[in-house]
């Protein structure tokens, strides 16, 4: 199929995904929206509990939790999937409170079967954690095959073997034969990442999301992992959606990255600009990334100010999420450190490509 | 894998051996006036008879003993098997069901009353089922008159009992909630996720999952099912074992140790098999404890 | 179904009042009944015996709405008579309908008087008619018809008061030949009121009621005594060292699970010579293993969440930690749930094993006695012995039922991470 390399393969606009537990709430994903196009590779990167392993299930449509995707704009290959979603969910605002009202369950229901065509067999991804990602009940030629099953019709055992000895290769598994028979408790952390990257590659697919599929290996099974991921996308027939909190990883192997932080896409850029060590026009969380690369980390910004949180007269904080770590406030005057707090900055263009969600830094 | 089914096998037997002799031994226990030997004389008699399966030779009547705790044996374990099939039938999938359409407040609603009729005792139901059985229809769902009746009273008299069974002591709301927490615990384990991150559909999965649940409900389950089936007996006046064996310990006059002894034998030997079966079949479904 | 969420902006979300939410209304319904108990316990044992009074035996009960729950008298009263055997007619043909002549009173109680006009009985009971007396009606159906009569069974009069009788028919079509049936109304007549009716004995149901709760609260605490103790020592001591305590703890469990309980049970009862409290203290033994396995599996996986090496280092001696912190602190949901199972567990035990006439025996009555006693009567539609005792055991259970979940809801919730 002819498609240019300017044209995206997934759109995502506007993503909300919300989740009420225990009477709190959780804004996992708060207004994301960024771009994919066809053979690109971009990282996401934040620490834990930003919202970028939630963003990357909810386009998948995977994410359980109630009331979960409330509103958004999800265009993979000019199809929007969150089309109906205004059907089943419906969004009030009255001054100080917002009134979600959704229909879980049918929701699920429909959203499922109308993705389930194109997951794993354009869209598919891989998880964290390896050795519990598959079914311990039954071999590893069995699972291979329920996913090849799926993209074909008709399917014939000698194919199969064919498409499953030529991934093995390509992913240096020394015993086709021998790793097929086994069951997944049998494997190393190691075997099992790369047992679920021949799953995913199995059928093709034109996007591969990969959430922090490192992050329980050890250093060197991680580095061996890391170049057969380079290995794989190297000739650009696939886009590549890599989350990490680690920004050593996404150094040589992304083109663009997304920096989040609770929810919110805070920076956008390409990967060399962002990383560029004289580059003073990012935002502060991005600084704050980096300075654990160069080891000279600013302690004080590990956590939030709980002072200006427990302050009753300050629970109000509407505006940047980063506002109670946020190193700048101290030189800022009043009336800018207002806009800060009750006004929420939009993505402010800095350079080509590069964009910066701050009051200070983007303008 | 066989050598572990090995061990459940003599395990089970050792059991049922030290059962037998626990019962002997309580046996001996109960105060007889027209017993005189001693308690030691006792537990020794009661474990001959054990050991060497005599039963053919002890009359009972105009029967030898073996042959009551045949004809006995037969009534008990019809009821036995046909509440286990009526379980099986309704409340495992049931529960399943409702940890599936968690969202869903009418099927939670529903949950709960049948879980408030379910915690009634058995007495209790068997008493009701008793009397409007026998108010509407005029009959008495006696095992001795069913010959007499023709088929479709044949079939309400024979399922009165397991159904009684089932539905009382708690038992079902106990399979439903067990079947409805391990369901639940399924469903959040991550290769759930990976499954349907690919677009796959996860019964046959859940399925697997659930065979050494579904084993372990039963073996728990299985001796409060047992108590349920000696009330039941008593109340419809069916002739079962538990029937006999109430019969034996309280009438006056002669107590009957022997049929006492069989009868809650072949009881331990039922619980013991259903006990051997979910061994069986947690080993043979997960792969995990296949080898050491 | 549509849901709704309402979220403010300081992320908390607002509490929407919602009826069956409220943790509230178990946790108080649970502890009036557990009062209700107690209350019983007390005035039995102070008053006992002041409370038992003997009356007219099977006396219906006198609460007019529970007259009225049931159903047409159950056809073993009717009797075929081929000849008109009168004890006492007042009028023959009396209440003509249309399609001939259809009743005729037989029998009537001494002093009942008849209204034609308005079809009616009117009736004032005399101190000497104590006991029991009766109504009896004939009928005459035509070749295919025959007429259902509907009115209250088994009434209770108080002497004095003046009681008008309704009769109600209505005619259905049968293929029955012509069959001259009779049918009855009994009648009780009684000095004093007795709410829910009277036993076999004569004795006042409600007072029997009473007396039964005697044996709800103390043999239950004799089970829970026996099984939590023993349960808690032996799950705690397997989950927390494992290995060998592990594998006895199995042992044990796997050879109690083996026993069909309540076949032990009876045969305790006939050691114990129908003891209830020893009887309670084996049934204790029965069900600590059940207990000891929960609590193991919680113990196991509390250990796996690692917060006991940071305890152990600390300087927590083992005991402490499994005592103070596994066990007091972190498994109150379990040891609730425990407790209440036992509780009930305990009544159905007890309430089984009367009804069976191996438990509670001789003059004082548990509920399991009345039913005992009461399920010959249900054949002649005197259903009172059976449902009262079956409402008390249901109340109770539920009552213990709500109050561990409202206790556990209350007080014990965690937060979940």
């Amino acid at each position: 199929m002819q498609y240019k390399y300017s044209d995206s393969i997934l759109k995502v606009n506007n993503l909300k995904t919300y989740y009420i537990a225990h009477g709190k709430v959780i804004r996992a994903v708060d207004g994301v929206t960024f771009n994919v196009k066809y053979g690109e590779r971009i990282g996401v990167a934040g620490e834990s509990g930003s919202g970028k392993t939630q963003t990357m299930l909810s386009v998948m449509g995977i994410n359980s939790g109630v009331p979960g995707i409330i509103d958004g704009n999800i265009i993979l290959e000019n199809k929007d999937y969150l089309d109906k979603l205004p059907k089943y969910c419906t969004i009030e605002k009255n001054h100080n409170t917002l009134t979600i009202t959704k229909d879980i369950y049918c929701w699920k229901k429909w959203h499922f079967n109308s993705m389930k065509r194109i997951l794993g067999s354009t869209i598919s991804m891989i998880f964290q954690e390896p050795k519990s990602s598959l079914s311990p009940f039954f071999t590893i030629e069995k699972q291979l095959f329920d996913t090849f099953k799926k993209r074909n019709h008709k399917p014939d055992k000698s194919k199969f073997i064919e498409s499953v000895n030529y991934i093995f290769k390509k992913l240096q598994f020394n015993n086709p034969e021998e790793m097929l028979k086994k069951y997944p408790h049998q494997l190393s952390g190691g075997e099992s990442q790369r047992i679920m990257m021949a799953l995913s590659l199995l059928c093709k697919p034109k996007i591969l999301i990969a959430d922090e599929p490192t992050t329980a290996l050890d250093a060197l099974t991680r580095y061996r992992i890391i170049e057969l991921f380079k290995k794989v996308i190297k000739d650009r027939t696939m886009s590549l959606i890599y989350v990490t909190h680690n920004l050593n990883i996404l150094k040589n192997l992304v083109d663009k990255i997304i920096i989040m932080y609770k929810g919110k896409i805070v920076e956008q850029g390409l990967i060399k600009n962002v990383m560029r060590e004289s580059n003073y026009r990012v935002h502060p969380y991005t600084e704050f990334l980096k300075s654990f690369l160069s080891e000279k980390t600013d302690l004080s910004q590990l956590f939030d100010n709980v002072s200006i949180q427990n302050n009753k007269n300050n629970n109000n904080i509407t505006g940047c999420k980063y506002y109670l770590r946020c190193p700048l406030k101290e030189k800022l005057t009043q009336d800018e450190k207002k806009r800060c707090r009750f006004v929420e900055p939009p993505l402010f263009k800095v350079d080509t490509n590069h964009y910066v969600a701050c009051w200070m830094k983007g303008v | 894998m066989f050598t572990k089914i090995l061990k459940q096998i003599l395990l089970v037997s050792l059991l049922f051996f030290s059962a037998g002799i626990i019962i002997s031994a309580l046996l001996a226990l109960v105060p007889d006036i027209y017993v005189q030997d001693t308690i030691l004389n006792r537990v020794i008699n009661n474990f001959n008879t054990y050991i060497t399966f005599d039963y053919n030779d002890i009359q009972f009547g105009n029967f030898s003993l073996w042959e009551v705790i045949l004809s006995r044996s037969i009534v008990s374990l019809y009821i036995i098997s046909t509440t286990v099939f009526l379980i099986f039938l309704t409340g495992i999938p049931f529960g399943y069901y409702i940890s599936y359409k968690k969202h869903s407040s009418f099927i939670q609603i529903i949950n709960k009353i049948v879980c408030a009729l379910s915690s009634v005792p058995i007495l209790i139901w068997a008493l009701l089922f008793n009397y409007i059985f026998f108010s509407l229809f005029q009959k008495s769902p006696e095992y001795d008159t069913i010959n007499n009746e023709s088929t479709f009273w044949k079939y309400v008299i024979f399922l009165l009992p397991p159904f009684t069974v089932m539905i009382g002591d708690g038992i079902l709301a106990d399979v439903i909630r067990r079947m409805k927490e391990e369901t639940d615990k399924i469903l959040n384990e991550d290769y759930i996720k990976v499954l349907h991150a690919r677009g796959l559909s996860t019964n046959k999965h859940v399925f697997h999952a659930l065979l050494p649940v579904i084993g372990s409900v039963f073996s728990d389950k299985i001796s409060y099912l047992i108590g349920g089936i000696v009330v039941v007996e008593y109340v419809y006046n069916w002739k079962g074992l538990g029937w006999g064996i109430l019969n034996a310990i309280t009438r006056a006059g002669t107590k009957n140790y022997d049929f006492v002894l069989g009868a809650s034998m072949v009881l331990v030997a039922v619980i013991l098999i259903v006990y051997l079966i979910n061994e069986i079949i947690t080993i043979l479904s997960d792969p995990r404890l296949r080898d050491n | 179904m549509r849901k709704s969420f309402h979220v403010t902006e300081q992320n908390q979300q607002k509490q929407v009042f919602n009826i069956f939410n409220t943790k509230y209304i178990e946790f108080f319904l649970g502890t009036i009944i557990l009062i209700i108990l107690i209350l019983g316990n007390i005035l039995v044992y102070f008053k006992q015996d002041t409370l038992m009074k003997i009356d007219v035996r099977n006396q219906p009960p006198h609460l007019q709405f529970l007259q009225k729950i049931l159903y047409k008298p159950p056809e073993l009263n009717i009797q075929y008579q081929e000849k008109n055997n009168q004890q006492m007619s007042l009028f023959d043909n009396w209440f003509n309908v249309d399609e001939g002549n259809l009743f005729e009173l037989i029998h009537v109680p001494i002093g009942m008087e008849i209204d034609k006009e308005k079809k009616k009985l009117i009736w004032r009971p005399n101190k000497n008619q104590k006991g029991k007396t009766i109504i009896k009606l004939k009928i005459h159906p035509g070749k295919e018809k025959k007429a259902v009569i509907n009115s209250r069974p088994h009434f209770t009069a108080i002497i004095g008061d003046l009681y008008h009788f309704n009769i109600k028919y209505r005619l259905v079509k049968t293929n029955e030949k012509d069959i001259n049936t009779i049918i009855e109304f009994p009648i009780t007549v009684s000095e004093k009121i007795h709410p829910l009716g009277t036993d076999g004995m004569g004795r006042d149901v409600i007072s029997c009621i009473l007396f039964g709760t005697k044996w709800t609260i103390i043999p239950g605490l004799i089970v829970i005594f026996v099984s939590i103790s023993l349960g808690t020592t032996f799950g705690g001591y397997a989950g927390y060292y494992g290995g060998i305590k592990n594998q006895f703890l199995s042992l044990i469990t796997n050879l109690f699970a083996i026993f069909p309980s309540l076949l032990i049970i009876f045969l305790t009862a006939a050691i114990f010579n129908f003891n209830i409290y020893l009887i309670m203290i084996a049934v204790g033994l029965i069900t600590f293993p059940r207990v000891a396995v929960g609590v193991k599996n919680k113990v196991l996986s509390l250990k796996k969440r690692q917060f006991i090496e940071a305890a152990q280092e600390l300087g927590l001696s083992d005991s402490e930690i499994l005592w103070k912190d596994i066990i007091w602190y972190n498994s109150r949901n379990l040891m609730i749930t425990n407790i209440t199972h036992s509780f009930i567990f305990a009544i159905l035990i007890e309430v089984t094993l009367s009804y069976l006439q191996l438990g509670v025996q001789g003059k004082s009555n548990s509920w399991g006695n009345l039913l005992q006693h009461g399920k010959d009567q249900l054949y002649y539609g005197e259903y009172w012995l059976v449902l009262i005792p079956v409402i008390a055991v249901l109340i109770s259970i539920t009552g213990f039922y709500l109050l561990g979940d409202g206790i556990n809801k209350l007080f014990f919730i965690k937060k979940e991470h």
